[in-house]
């Protein structure tokens, strides 16, 4: 009996250590498997450039079947490297806070559709036994990746930025309403708190530039589209920047009326 | 008498050239003496050129600093010890480190640079 009881104590022990160690290693275990793909992506690349170029200048059966073979080779790791972004960000937005559960599984839902495409088009290639075929097999794929998957890669990332922001934002209101609190409780035992009212309203004052350009972000990544779609990426994560240094100031002014209010 | 007889100075005008030197030998001693005082009163009192003593070491030339405050120090107060008051100024320095260090690029999850234009043909 004391076996048994020893050996499921144990058991727990041991399941509970691989669990946390498994969910701390997601995120940066996948990213360190990207890095790693992305490397043998390149050599592929560089093979594939070169037996394309060789079939191109000869036009041998033999140059043609080399570049056949590379080419299925660098097309088949180019659809396994954009799976590996695509997991980069879900596992991401799985450990990132900020997120209702619906927006989650939005995302969530997104990023398996595509998986799950890219998935089974990667299995394509290897039947593909012309140059044509594999041609129009990449097509499918450039298709899809350009109007598609990279608009949910960078609405993804933006919507991480956002949440980091919002979840700052939301500590600092919650501050501001205590301090409130507390300075009428300060101002009710004779102390006077006029200088400290106003650099509570400076905070607030901040504080509302900081979510307006959140609001400006938010529209931003939510409407990414066409030829200037990095361009518009870089302009929402300067608002947030903007936004950021906002709500830095809010927080001096903060600091400012905790230092009065100690006297110090 | 003899000696004035045969031309020979008499004792009176002898002794008059010493007594001269005496009258100006003290007046000598008296200026030597001036002058002495002054020199030591010069070397003592008046202070040495500035110019060639007080130069100064060569150094780096740090810009000052200055500390930027928006209001004074004021005597700690009755809330200084208050928990509520301490508690909010604790979570307020953890904001401002959180603040400080949130990372806003992302750079891992940018896009793949991928080859989208794959053709075999020239």
């Amino acid at each position: 009996m004391k076996y048994f009881i020893l050996r499921n104590i144990l058991f727990v022990l041991l399941a509970l250590f691989i669990f946390s160690t498994v969910a701390y290693a997601d995120y940066a275990g996948t990213y360190q498997s990207y890095v790693n793909l992305y490397d043998t992506y390149r050599q592929a690349e560089r093979s594939y450039v070169t037996s394309k170029n060789k079939y191109l200048t000869y036009q041998t059966l033999t140059a043609e079947q080399e570049a056949l073979n590379n080419g299925k080779n660098f097309l088949k790791l180019r659809d396994q490297l954009v799976i590996l972004y695509l997991k980069l960000l879900y596992d991401r937005v799985n450990e990132s806070g900020g997120y209702t559960t619906d927006e989650r599984n939005l995302i969530f839902n997104k990023i398996n559709v595509e998986t799950s495409w890219l998935t089974e088009h990667r299995t394509k290639y290897d039947s593909s036994s012309t140059l044509k075929d594999l041609q129009r097999l990449s097509d499918q794929m450039q298709d899809r990746y350009l109007s598609l998957i990279r608009y949910i890669g960078l609405q993804t990332a933006g919507g991480i930025l956002q949440n980091k922001l919002t979840v700052l934002t939301t500590l600092l209101e919650d501050l501001l309403n205590q301090t409130e609190a507390q300075l009428t409780r300060v101002a009710e035992s004779g102390k006077d708190t006029t200088v400290s009212q106003r650099w509570l309203l400076e905070a607030k004052n901040k504080l509302s530039l900081a979510k307006e350009k959140q609001e400006d972000a938010k529209q931003i990544f939510g409407s990414l589209h066409g030829q200037n779609l990095i361009t518009d990426y870089n302009q929402g994560a300067f608002y947030l920047s903007e936004s950021n240094q906002y709500l830095r100031e809010a927080n001096f002014y903060l600091s400012e009326i905790i230092r009065l209010t100690k006297g110090e | 008498m003899e000696f004035e007889e045969q031309g020979m100075p008499s004792q009176e005008k002898i002794t008059e050239t010493p007594s001269f030197l005496q009258n100006h030998f003290k007046l000598i001693l008296v200026l030597g003496l001036f002058l002495l005082v002054a020199m030591l009163l010069t070397t003592v009192l008046i202070p040495k050129n500035p110019s060639v003593t007080q130069l100064p070491k060569p150094s780096i030339i740090t810009p000052p600093v200055v500390i930027v405050t928006a209001t004074p120090p004021l005597e700690p107060s009755q809330w200084a010890t208050d928990a509520a008051i301490l508690q909010i100024d604790e979570q307020n320095k953890n904001l401002a480190e959180e603040l400080l260090n949130v990372d806003l690029t992302e750079s891992p999850l940018a896009l793949p640079n991928i080859d989208t234009n794959v053709t075999f043909e020239k």
